[in-house]
């Protein structure tokens, strides 16, 4: 019987070691983190429906599984839109998480991308998902000059792009469509100028003129006469301020009652019809995202189904989704990367990535999300409906490279 | 004509918005000599209780005097539980102490507020008026008529009302003010809580046709080359100032930043004239000019 016993002991001992210093079993404890600066405050306000989205996308692939046996974890900081913090969080995540576990990031902040493109590329070489579609990163060399980099959308350029190409086509008129473009005077809103230029001439479109507004504007009416003056049939609105927007619309109702206004991404939200009311009737956006509404969508029904088992309160639907389709996609590229029988790296994430083979639950009406140019590469164009009170499709969604040629 | 005209008029509108703020400032900096850094707080504060009030379905007759008896408290509570208990310090550590106060007020409106904007919208008859091609909202005519009135109320107050006279002979010197028998302390409360309420109604101006957030109080620097350029002891002066930087930035906006081919150029268009009058003259067009024994 003591024979027996001790037997037993020792194999179980052994076991014990063999298991505690088994690679595989080890790393399959350790979390896979992705860490997210979100604005919670300082300069652009607070918006933790950013935060909440990763977090309860991670949820989702742990629930759904995990990545290999390891868990998201999704790690919220305040970024307070500053790009110091931002470096500052990066720096110190960078240099205290191991980087087998610290696997994703995401800075929430355009320029913060811009300080970081060195660092995240050629030092720590880390996966980047952004929120920002600037052509200035996500251009025609992003794979070469910053391979590391991904963006959660269509780029501005392409978006813009798809704008002017609707407008013609829905142009009733023989003579060329009168555009002018209205923008938020900063340097994202000057870098999509070249680009529009080169679309205006592409399609025959007359580019009158682009004019800037102040974020502290108590009023945009002057440069509303301009726009009667010049004749203007249509305005491109570039912004991404809800207070700014809400008074825009207001206004642009009241001057130019019969120009519609057009815009991408950041412009995209219902909630401008509970800040600007029946104002935002009408206004045309491109976006590549389906709408919370629409729940025959399996991506919008997970995510509501989560929003609504955790109980949040979501607002600004816009940016929840866009945090969580960053959490989905770091968790499909790590579970490619596991399927391919690679180690879970950051190179082979971004491999991955850049390779992804995936609808992401049928975003985008089930059509197959192409990576390789780091930009979505789905789109629709989407008008406001005051009946509705809601955005609605008037588009389906378009390989947006395709429609634009 | 009709573009010079639009132009004009939304720099006056504007400036009055901006003049109202300044007035804020200089009642506290004429009483006491602290510039009151959580001015724009105090602005945002203004406009979410009215938000409240409005919210809870009170009729307007009741949500107008009500937010800005809000805002008095409010003014009071701050200056009796914060700035009396520093009394007889320099007026530049009181000073000091309103950046901090700007900055927990920021933290408490996110709190207790939220993060998301919240539509404000005044219920008032339409106002809108058409000059020619020129527009200008009912909601902005409004928010004009609204500081105007402010300040001509404040304006008599101080003038004609035996407590603006006593706040006045405590802002020439609060010695003497003791010395004669008024209560200073009581005076400086009153004071923070009047200041309060002009700030409440620059809020509700701002907010007005858009919507008020948390982080709405940046509009007080705004301000800034307002009472720098207008004098920091003067109401007059703040309200004329207002109304030239208001000026300056739409036509430097929508005529000089073009012809100089500058973008941006409106945001420091008001520190360009301000450094030129600061040079000039170093108290602001209608400061008072201080004289030390030496």
């Amino acid at each position: 019987m003591k024979k027996m016993v001790l037997v037993c002991s020792v194999f179980l001992l052994g076991l014990a070691v063999v298991f505690q210093s088994s690679p595989t079993v080890a790393e399959e404890k350790k979390p896979v983190k992705f860490l997210l600066t979100a604005p919670l405050s300082g300069i652009l306000g607070s918006v933790p429906d950013i935060g909440y989205g990763l977090m309860d996308a991670a949820q989702y692939i742990n629930d759904t599984g995990g990545i290999g046996g390891r868990k998201l974890e999704a790690i919220v900081e305040d970024g307070r839109y500053d790009v110091p913090t931002i470096v500052g969080l990066f720096n110190k995540y960078a240099a205290d998480e191991p980087k087998d576990e610290f696997l994703f990031f995401c800075p929430f902040a355009g320029p913060a991308l811009k300080a970081l493109r060195e660092k995240a590329n050629q030092e720590e070489k880390i996966p980047v998902l952004g929120a920002s579609m600037t052509n200035q990163i996500f251009n025609d060399r992003v794979s070469k000059d910053t391979p590391y980099y991904f963006t959660t959308g269509p780029g501005y350029n392409e978006q813009w792009a798809m704008v002017l190409k609707y407008i013609k086509k829905n142009h009733k008129k023989s003579t060329p469509p009168r555009v002018a473009l209205h923008y938020y005077d900063n340097s994202t809103g000057r870098e999509i100028h070249q680009s529009l230029r080169d679309y205006a001439k592409k399609y025959g479109i007359d580019l009158v003129m682009m004019e800037p507004f102040s974020p502290k504007a108590q009023t945009f009416a002057p440069g509303f006469l301009k726009f009667r003056q010049k004749k203007v049939e249509y305005i491109l609105f570039w912004n991404w301020s809800f207070k700014v927007g809400a008074r825009y619309f207001k206004e642009v109702k009241k001057y130019l009652p019969n120009v519609p206004t057009y815009g991408v991404h950041w412009t995209a939200a219902n909630l401008f019809f509970h800040l600007a009311g029946d104002s935002y009737d009408g206004h045309y956006v491109v976006s590549g995202y389906p709408l919370e509404t629409e729940l025959d969508n399996t991506f919008i029904k997970n995510v509501t189904d989560m929003a609504k088992k955790k109980k949040r309160s979501i607002k600004t639907w816009g940016f929840y989704l866009q945090s969580w389709v960053m959490g989905q996609l770091a968790g499909e590229a790590s579970r490619q990367v596991l399927r391919e029988g690679k180690p879970l790296t950051r190179a082979n994430i971004r491999d991955a990535l850049e390779n992804i083979d995936t609808t992401l639950t049928g975003m985008f009406g089930g059509n197959k999300l192409d990576y390789t140019t780091h930009k979505f590469s789905q789109a629709r164009m989407l008008r406001a409906d005051k009946g509705k009170k809601s955005l609605v499709p008037v588009t389906d969604w378009v390989d947006i490279y395709e429609y634009i040629k | 004509m009709d573009y010079l005209i639009q132009v004009i008029g939304s720099g006056i509108i504007q400036g009055l918005v901006y003049g109202l703020i300044a007035v804020s400032l200089v009642l506290i900096y004429k009483s006491s000599g602290v510039f009151n850094f959580a001015v724009g707080e105090f602005c945002t504060a203004g406009a979410v209780f009215f938000f409240i009030l409005q919210s809870l379905g009170l009729p307007l007759w009741v949500v107008i005097p009500g937010f800005l008896l809000m805002a008095a408290v409010f003014g009071g509570l701050i200056e009796k539980l914060i700035i009396d208990r520093l009394i007889g310090r320099d007026p530049m550590a009181i000073t000091l102490v309103t950046i901090g106060i700007s900055s927990i007020l920021v933290g408490l409106l996110l709190f207790f507020f939220g993060a998301n904007p919240e539509i404000v919208e005044l219920p008032l008859p339409d106002l809108t008026l058409e000059i020619g091609s020129a527009l200008f909202i009912s909601s902005q005519v409004w928010n004009g008529i609204i500081a105007a009135l402010a300040m001509i109320a404040l304006l008599l107050f101080y003038k004609f009302s035996t407590m603006g006279i006593l706040m006045r002979a405590t802002a020439d010197s609060q010695v003497k003010s003791i010395v004669l028998g008024i209560n200073a302390r009581r005076i400086l409360t009153i004071t923070w809580g009047i200041s309060a309420v002009v700030a409440a109604l620059s809020g509700l101006a701002v907010a007005n046709g858009s919507a008020v957030s948390y982080d709405m109080g940046i509009v007080g620097l705004a301000a800034l080359p307002v009472v720098l350029l207008g004098g920091l002891e003067s109401i007059p002066g703040a309200i004329i100032a207002g109304i030239i930087i208001g000026l300056v930035e739409t036509t430097s906006n929508f005529y000089f930043g073009p012809w100089l081919g500058l973008t941006g150029f409106q945001a420091i268009s008001p520190y360009i004239l301000l450094l030129v009058v600061l040079l000039i003259r170093p108290e602001g067009l209608f400061g008072q000019e201080l004289i030390e024994r030496v």
